[in-house]
């Protein structure tokens, strides 16, 4: 069942699109940041609920990168590993990332509190490398820095905190 | 900065290393916000449209199709079957996904507000009352600051109803997309836009007849609509004097990879590469070797041809293009090879997969440089690359399949020594360099 | 290739298959001059809004545009780039299937950039297609296989390791389909059927670039009542028929074009035999009838001919067992049985040709030598004026072939269903419903029986069994739910001991 707050949300910004499908990227959004990842049966909630055959949802789910259709870690750390950032020392990054966290890029910790992936530019080029820790950017990066930031992320899901959301107000539109 | 070029000064970034650049009052007080607003509501549509046209801007998203005449081509007073008038959309482009290009980032983070007076600008321009702002999932903060300023320009009277006491209703709504580079193509972004796969759609009918939820619209880039306000304030002459014959204006310029001072900047187009590349501080941890002068999808140039001026009509001459304005720099400690098989993994993972030549042929040039890597390339492989590239280019849907074929036919033409020593040494060990950790190949397993 | 005279009363508008929605003949007494486009140096008149393909198709040239996702009966995709076609004054090569022709346009089909192009797509398709042709279904009807012979490429320069779905490798999508992932070229026609066509929405292509695969929806799998349609249309061998599954090679099939006999519609048909055993149906398009489709019950009917239990000789009720025996002593012995009883019925079953209900209802007296009452009974409807549609596209709920055909000579229908005579001769060709009758009812049984059919009927009191020819193997007519008649051949020879109704009625006329 989809939760009122995500429906609350939908409903506040259905007026600002011609079309009920338009309204599918944005839910799915909010699915995926409440549950983080989106499940089947979410799918067939967001189906129900903007009145869309379950065929489209699914392709769309599919298609677009950041929707996880497996759960993920509470911590989602992406690295860009792409031309400009692979000038600059990415791969590094990853290796010293994998070996702190113990998995390899596309794998989730076993305590389900990391998961590493690689991704594509993020528009960061200018402050190669670059990496995504869920929501937040962190750029400009070094060997040490990223560490301190992974340890940080690990006292704050240990303490739980939610990590990596600075920016995000509840209930608000983006 | 002086550039050798009278005329130049800055259009979009004068102000952004200033402490609260990015506010309303900043920019009512310091840049003369909103002024070019007031101007245009008090010319007809067709009078802003001629100004554009006249002042040669050219879209900064990557096609550098002229603006003017991309408005021009919106439809006066379209009607559905039954005679109902049909809204017009005005759509702008933020899916900075091209590698190398992060300009809009800058734009969107310091001077937002210039961005929606040139749409609110825009579609005065083109009669429409509603703008869309597809900016790309990744960026959450960015698309929270766009909402404040928008809300911001709501409560100050620059949006909503009879702005400015004009009569003229604009709307601004913000979508987010959700981790796809081909929705950065426009009919890719209107599927995307009513929430379907972002798959580039057949031309024709071409945007301005049918487009986001089957209305007229016309899409256009975050850069492209922040360079309205200027022409509309200061007037057509002075933007197009600043730059060529056949486009005006400046360019922000995202130079990135092996440079000192890696950034955006805003730069006159009679600048050539090498001049680009020490205004950012020079090449570091190295000679030069290898620059990508527009975003992933542009040919790249040796370090001999770097001479070349930067402005759309000199690079497409030189074989290249001015595309998105990401300027990547390599060193000669860059392995051709490998950066190449970087931009080709990037194609095989965007591509989305309906025609034929794009969906077989980027996986193919993909899987065929790893080999290449890994010590199992042969010369025929590189005579090949041509015939598949010639299959993919120009027949396909929308543009990505020649964005393929950019870097992978300009690496092997300029660099075939670097190809020849690798397939002869028998890969990257051969060559005594190690495989990037980003590099190991997913398999063809799904 | 088909043999169908139709007449044509009304056609139907609500059908939601019809090509392109667009007529399919020229337009005559056209107000202005129609435009022209020249194609491979012929003008070819069209109505606006018409694409170069169809202009192409309508006019059946010679050398048909090659395609793979472009179907008449579905919205167009243009995306496998195969129908790419030189349209003079435009830059690129246009997909004949989405471009509309102009008056004036100037296309050629066949220039050396058009062939390097198609060469071109084959080369890709070709990379990751596995050579499965040994062991696929679709050899020798494979559209891969015949662009691949007719452009080239002769060898390919593939040398990486070819896409694998690993689950999707053979995988059975419903008890009627199978998915063949690996020969996959996501032409998605599939798709789009089943969001178009049947508006069922059970399959959806995920993922994207080269790992795109078909899955069904959800858990209940397809579900929609065309799932052989799939099979028809997938260019290559990734969705094949489980029915028709590693049966035949489709080079030794006779084809030969008939119509569906198992509901009211009549969907026309291509019955697919190889030494007169039937190894699949198909449908052949009909714009009027049935579009492009047939339904899957009519799809495995066929089926029911190859049932062993089918009565192919003439039997005749010997101290209670059914005896084998000529049908000269057949027909004596039923005479003489009608002649000893009092009333007579014949209930002609709704599944009887237009000739055959005409002949039994001329004849049937003077062949029986004496009244007959004739009725008829479909088991279904009561009469054609009950008959709907089941569904959206073609499924009907009378589900014999011919009731208004029946109706056009005359007869009434059997009352309530149930039999009253002393004496009753049912004829049916199996899939006319079995009239009511009670326990000791004297019955001759004549058409297509099964024995499961004889062992289930109430009575006993059977006096034999006169064969009779299915649809497929006769000549005839039926008259479908729309009006619309339609004649057709045998399309294979009976090998059995089954006779027409007229050969009956003949020998019966001549028995004194």
């Amino acid at each position: 069942m989809l939760s009122e707050k995500i429906k609350n949300t939908i409903n506040g910004i259905r007026s600002q699109f011609p079309t009920e499908q338009a309204l599918l990227l944005p839910l799915l959004h909010e699915i995926q940041n409440e549950q983080g990842w989106v499940s089947r049966e979410s799918m067939k909630d967001a189906a129900e609920f903007l009145n869309l055959p379950l065929s489209k949802v699914r392709e769309v789910t599919s298609f677009y990168t950041m929707y996880k259709l497996e759960p993920q870690g509470k911590v989602d750390v992406q690295i860009c590993t792409n031309i400009s950032c692979w000038l600059n020392g990415a791969d590094k990054l990853v290796s010293c990332a994998s070996k702190k966290l113990g998995i390899h890029a596309g794998e989730t910790t076993a305590d389900g509190k990391f998961t590493l992936s690689q991704v594509e530019c993020l528009a960061a080029c200018g402050t190669a490398p670059a990496m995504m820790i869920n929501e937040d950017y962190h750029e400009n990066l070094t060997e040490d820095s990223l560490l301190k930031l992974l340890d940080q992320c690990k006292s704050d899901v240990n303490a739980g905190k939610t990590v990596g959301k600075s920016s995000r107000k509840d209930g608000v539109w983006p | 900065m002086k550039y050798n070029n009278e005329h130049f000064e800055e259009v979009i970034t004068p102000n952004v290393d200033k402490a609260g650049c990015e506010t309303l009052d900043f920019y009512l007080k310091n840049e003369n916000g909103y002024k070019a607003l007031e101007k245009a509501l008090k010319m007809k549509p067709a009078e802003v449209v001629d100004e554009v046209k006249k002042s040669n801007l050219r879209g900064r998203g990557g096609a550098g199709f002229p603006t003017g005449m991309k408005w021009s081509f919106m439809p006066a007073n379209p009607v559905d079957a039954n005679g109902n008038p049909k809204p017009k959309y005005l759509v702008c482009n933020a899916d900075e996904g091209e590698p190398g290009t992060f300009k809009d980032r800058l734009i969107f983070t310091k001077t937002p507000h210039r961005m929606i007076e040139g749409m609110i600008i825009a579609g005065h321009a083109i009669a429409s009352n509603k703008g869309f702002i597809y900016i790309r999932g990744e960026w959450f903060l960015e698309a929270r600051l766009m909402q404040k300023a928008i809300d911001d320009a709501y409560k100050a009277g620059y949006l909503g109803k009879n702005i400015l006491g004009s009569g003229f209703d604009y709307d601004l709504v913000i979508y987010k997309g959700a981790g796809a580079y081909i929705c950065g193509e426009e009919t890719a972004l209107l599927n995307s836009l009513e929430g379907k796969r972002g798959e580039p759609r057949l031309k024709p009918p071409f945007p301005a007849q049918v487009g986001a939820y089957g209305m007229p619209s016309c899409v256009n880039n975050v850069e492209t609509f922040a360079a309205v306000p200027y022409i509309i304030d200061k007037g057509w002459e002075k933007y197009a004097k600043m730059g060529t014959e056949r486009s005006g204006g400046t360019r922000l310029l995202g130079v990135s990879g092996h440079v000192n001072k890696p950034g955006v900047y805003e730069l006159p187009m009679n600048l050539s590469l090498l001049e680009v590349i020490e205004v950012a501080g020079g090449v570091k941890g190295g000679k030069l070797k290898a620059v990508i002068p527009g975003g992933a999808s542009a040919p790249m140039l040796t370090a001999a041809e770097c001479g070349v001026l930067t402005d759309y009509d000199s690079l497409a001459k030189a074989g290249t293009m001015a595309g998105s304005g990401g300027v990547i720099v390599m060193n000669d400690t860059v392995n051709i090879v490998e950066a190449t098989y970087t931009l080709l993994k990037f194609y095989e993972h965007e591509s989305c997969g309906q025609c034929s030549q794009c969906r077989e042929g980027s996986h193919w040039l993909a899987r065929m440089f790893k080999r290449i890597l890994d010590g199992g390339g042969t010369q025929d492989d590189l005579d090949y690359i041509a015939k598949i590239c010639g299959n993919m280019a120009g027949q396909t849907i929308c543009a990505f399949a020649d964005a393929v074929t950019g870097p992978a036919l300009s690496s092997v033409r300029k660099f075939r020594a670097e190809f020849d020593e690798m397939i002869l040494k028998g890969g990257l060990k051969g060559v005594g360099r190690e495989e990037s950790i980003s590099h190991k190949m997913v398999g063809a397993h799904v | 290739m088909s043999n169908n005279i139709i007449e044509v009363k009304k056609p139907k508008e609500d059908l939601n298959y019809t090509s392109a929605k667009k007529p399919v003949h020229t337009p005559e007494g056209a107000e202005k001059p129609l435009p022209k486009v020249t194609i491979d140096g012929k003008q070819y008149e069209f109505k606006p809004g018409d694409t170069i393909m169809e202009v192409a198709e309508r006019y059946k040239l010679h050398e048909e545009i090659p395609r793979y996702c472009y179907h008449p009966g579905m919205p167009v995709a243009g995306t496998c780039r195969m129908c790419t076609v030189e349209v003079e004054k435009a830059p690129k090569l246009m997909t004949s299937c989405s471009t509309p022709a102009g008056d004036g346009m100037v296309v050629h089909t066949r220039s050396e950039k058009v062939m390097k192009s198609r060469t071109g797509v084959m080369d890709m398709l070709l990379t990751n297609h596995p050579l499965d042709c040994p062991v696929c279904d679709k050899a020798g009807e494979c559209k891969l296989q015949d662009y691949n012979f007719e452009y080239g490429p002769s060898s390919s320069n593939f040398k990486e390791e070819k896409r694998v779905y690993d689950e999707a490798t053979t995988k059975k999508l419903s008890d009627k389909i199978t998915l063949n992932m690996n020969r996959c070229v996501h032409c998605e026609r599939c798709v789009r059927f089943t969001d178009e066509v049947t508006k069922t929405n059970d399959l959806v292509m995920v993922n994207r670039g080269w790992h795109k695969e078909l899955d069904v929806t959800d858990e209940r799998g397809l579900f929609n009542d065309y799932q052989g349609c799939l099979t028809d249309f997938c260019p290559v061998g990734a969705l094949t028929l489980n029915d028709f599954r590693f049966q035949k090679r489709a080079w030794f099939l006779d084809k030969k074009a008939s119509i569906c006999d198992r509901c009211s519609k009549g969907c026309n048909i291509e019955v697919h035999s190889d030494k007169d055993i039937v190894y699949r149906y198909i449908p052949i398009h009909n714009e009027m009838v049935n579009g492009h489709w047939m339904c899957d019950e009519g799809r495995v009917s066929y089926n029911d001919l190859m049932n062993p239990m089918r009565v192919i000789s003439p039997l005749l009720n010997h101290n209670q067992t059914l005896t084998s025996t000529s049908i000269e002593t057949l027909v004596s012995e039923v005479k003489k049985a009608v002649q000893s009883a009092g009333s007579v019925q014949l209930v002609v079953g709704t599944d009887a040709t237009r000739e055959e209900a005409n002949l039994l209802k001329e004849k049937s007296s003077a062949a029986f030598g004496k009244p007959v009452t004739v009725n008829y009974h479909s088991g279904f409807v009561t009469s054609s004026k009950d008959d709907k549609k089941l569904d959206n596209l073609l499924r009907m709920a009378d589900k014999t072939p011919n009731t208004r055909g029946v109706e056009d000579e005359g007869l009434s229908a059997l009352a309530n269903g149930e039999v009253n005579a002393d004496i009753a001769i049912l004829f049916r060709n199996g899939r006319a419903g079995i009239p009511k009758m009670s326990a000791n009812q004297k019955v001759v049984l004549w058409g297509v029986w099964t024995f499961d059919e004889i062992k289930a009927l109430p009575t006993k009191n059977i006096i034999g069994v006169i064969p009779g020819l299915a649809t497929i193997e006769k000549e005839g007519s039926f008259k479908n739910a729309d009006g619309i008649v339609q004649k057709f051949h045998a399309a294979i020879i009976h090998r059995g001991g089954a006779l027409s109704a007229h050969h009956v009625v003949g020998v019966m006329t001549a028995n004194k």
